[in-house]
C-alpha cells in the first residue's frame, strides 16, 4: 500500500465499509453462503489494515479505542467538522 | 278305483315329488299356482330367480349395467386404476393432477370430469392473459393476496470502487430509476 493522503485513505476505508454493509444485509438472509462469508472476511481484514495505517499517520478514527489518549486527549488534534476537511 | 286326493297346502296330487310339485310338472318345473315373480321356490335372499348373474343383480339390468346399491363412490362400472368414474379422455385434459390423475376441478366424490372444450390454456396460442394473467405468472399456484420476493443468488459482485459508484455491490441490483412503471 503506497502512501495515501489522509483524504484518500478515508475514502478508501469508506468504500470498503460500504461494501461490507451491503454484504452484511445479504448475509442476514443467506447466513450460510460460504462465498459471501469469505468475501466479508477479506474486506474486514483489508479495512482493519487501512484503519491501522490511517491511525498511525493521522490519529484515531474514533474515540472508543484505547489509543485515543495516553498523556493527551488526541481526539482534539483531528480537524473539527466546521474546519471543512470531513 | 281309488280317487286321487288333493293335498290342502299346494293343491297337488299326491304323491309329491322332491320339489314339492305335483306331477305332471310344467316347463319351468314349477307347481301351480306360481308365485308372482314366476320363480320357483326356494327364492334366494335378493328375491331373484336363480341362477344369478355375476354382478349379483336381478334381471332386468339397468342401462348402465348397474345394480343397487351403488358402490361407495357412486360409480357403477368397476373403478379404474386412477379411481375415476368415467374413462378419462386424454385430449380433453390439461395437466393430470398427481393425486389421482384427474383433471381439475375434482368433484367431491373424486370422480373426474372432462374439462370444458378447450378452456385449459394448454398449447392454446389464444390465451387471454388480460383475464388469466396467472397462466404466465412464475408464482402461479401460490396462495393469493400474498407478496412474494424471489431469492437472490450470490453472483455478479462488484469491486469496492464500482460498488461505491453504483450504490450496491450486487450488479443485479443496479437498476435504473425510471420514475414510472417499468413494463
Amino acid at each position: 500500500m503506497g502512501e495515501m493522503s489522509r483524504q484518500e485513505l478515508l475514502c478508501h476505508i469508506g468504500k470498503i465499509s460500504f461494501s461490507m454493509d451491503d454484504l452484511r444485509i445479504f448475509l442476514d438472509t443467506h447466513p450460510d453462503c460460504s462465498e459471501a462469508l469469505v468475501r466479508f472476511n477479506e474486506l474486514a481484514k483489508r479495512r482493519d489494515e487501512h484503519i491501522r495505517k490511517y491511525e498511525k499517520l493521522y490519529g484515531p478514527m474514533n474515540f472508543y479505542n484505547n489509543n485515543v489518549c495516553d498523556e493527551h486527549w488526541r481526539w482534539v488534534n483531528a480537524p473539527w467538522p466546521w474546519e471543512g476537511e470531513c | 278305483m281309488q280317487r286321487p286326493y288333493r293335498t290342502p297346502e299346494n293343491h297337488c296330487c299326491a304323491p309329491q315329488q322332491e320339489n314339492n310339485c305335483c306331477a305332471p310338472q310344467q316347463e319351468n318345473n314349477c307347481c301351480a299356482p306360481q308365485p308372482e315373480n314366476n320363480c320357483c321356490a326356494p327364492q334366494q335372499e335378493n328375491n331373484c330367480c336363480a341362477p344369478q348373474p355375476e354382478n349379483n343383480c336381478c334381471a332386468p339390468q339397468q342401462e348402465e349395467n348397474c345394480c343397487a346399491p351403488q358402490q361407495g363412490n357412486h360409480c357403477c362400472a368397476p373403478q379404474q386404476e386412477n379411481n375415476c368414474c368415467a374413462p378419462q379422455k386424454e385430449e380433453n385434459c390439461c395437466v393430470p393432477r398427481p393425486e389421482n390423475n384427474c383433471c381439475a376441478p375434482q368433484p367431491e366424490d373424486s370422480c373426474c370430469m372432462p374439462l370444458p372444450e378447450n378452456n385449459c390454456g394448454c398449447g392454446n396460442e389464444e390465451v387471454d392473459y388480460g383475464c388469466f394473467p396467472s397462466k404466465k405468472d412464475p408464482v402461479a399456484g401460490m396462495p393469493l393476496a400474498m407478496a412474494y420476493v424471489p431469492w437472490q443468488d450470490f453472483k455478479d459482485i462488484c469491486s469496492e470502487e464500482e460498488a461505491w459508484c453504483k450504490g450496491t455491490i450486487f450488479a443485479q441490483l443496479d437498476l435504473d430509476f425510471m420514475a414510472r412503471r417499468c413494463n
